[in-house]
């Protein structure tokens, strides 16, 4: 397929760029109006491009009119994140953790509680990944980031526990108990 | 159908070996009349986008390998009619799923690829 002058040949490149310009085009135009736009471009296209940008549009097509008949709700829509891109399920995580405070609220208990639980909520999550990943890998290459966040953990979770039980009993370093008794 | 080779479809769009023998594998097997959805084709083939596989089914279309279908269905469901391109396909046409007659909109076209007798 020569090119004619100032119209460049049909390649896969252009083929591509033109039928984004569909796609773009039949954004803009109303539902009952897409078919006969649709028809009118491709007409322009020579084959096999032709049947390649009719492929597409109606693969597309179809697949959005599926998505708009799913519309699956926050939690089927982050079911499909995932499906799409594996590495969204760590929103799911982040989900989880905003719906424990969600529950918190839900019991009745102050979100003070969550404030302190929070941080050994995170430390334990971490060592659970931890141990996760340690389970699928070559242990000497997770020996080294094991020990020191478990220790991390292990040092972190007494120390707050431990200042958490001297606030609230003997008021250092921070006094805790009125903070905890007002709410 | 029997061993073809159709390496100079899936290079002609620069797709890779796994590509090719994925493809001559799925034609290899192929009896005139299947009928195959691009869905269903993307999954046996596996190539690396989807507008080359668009490409390369339009060149298998071309060469007489495959025939292009481009079905109306109905919004409650089922097929209506059978049109060779999107252009033959009319603006409004008789649901007999549901007796009325409906306006046709793209998201109602499938498009399927028929294997075609003696190709």
């Amino acid at each position: 397929m020569a090119a004619n002058a100032g119209i460049p040949a049909w390649t896969p490149e252009r083929f591509n760029e033109e039928v984004n310009q569909i796609v773009v085009g039949m954004l803009r135009v109303p539902a009952d109006q897409k078919l006969g736009y649709m028809k009118g471009r491709i007409a322009a296209f020579p084959e096999p491009y032709r049947t390649a940008a009719e492929t597409l549009l109606l693969q597309r097509e179809t697949l959005m009119a599926n998505a708009e008949q799913k519309l699956p709700g926050p939690l089927g829509f982050l079911r499909e994140a995932i499906q799409a891109v594996p590495a969204v399920k760590y929103a799911l995580g982040v989900g989880g953790v905003v719906a424990v405070i969600a529950i918190i609220g839900g019991f009745g208990i102050n979100y003070k509680v969550a404030v302190i639980g929070f941080p050994i909520v995170l430390v334990m999550m971490f060592l659970l990944l931890i141990f996760a990943k340690l389970a699928g890998a070559k242990p000497q290459y997770f020996l080294a980031p094991f020990v020191i966040l478990t220790w991390f953990s292990i040092i972190t979770m007494i120390a707050t526990i431990l200042l958490v039980f001297i606030g609230v009993f003997f008021g250092w370093p921070l006094d805790l108990r009125h903070w905890l008794a007002k709410s | 159908m029997s061993s073809i080779n159709l390496g100079n479809i899936t290079s002609k769009f620069h797709e890779g070996l796994g590509t090719t023998v994925r493809l001559n594998r799925l034609a290899s097997h192929w009896h005139p009349g299947e009928v195959y959805t691009f869905d269903h084709l993307y999954q046996e083939i596996s190539p690396s986008s989807t507008q080359n596989l668009a490409l390369i089914v339009a060149e298998l279309v071309q060469r007489g390998f495959l025939e292009k279908l481009v079905r109306v269905e109905s919004p409650t469901g089922g097929g209506i009619k059978d049109f060779p391109s999107v252009e033959d396909v009319p603006e409004r046409i008789y649901d007999f799923h549901s007796d009325r007659e409906i306006e046709v909109q793209p998201d109602n076209l499938r498009i399927l690829f028929k294997v075609r007798h003696g190709g």
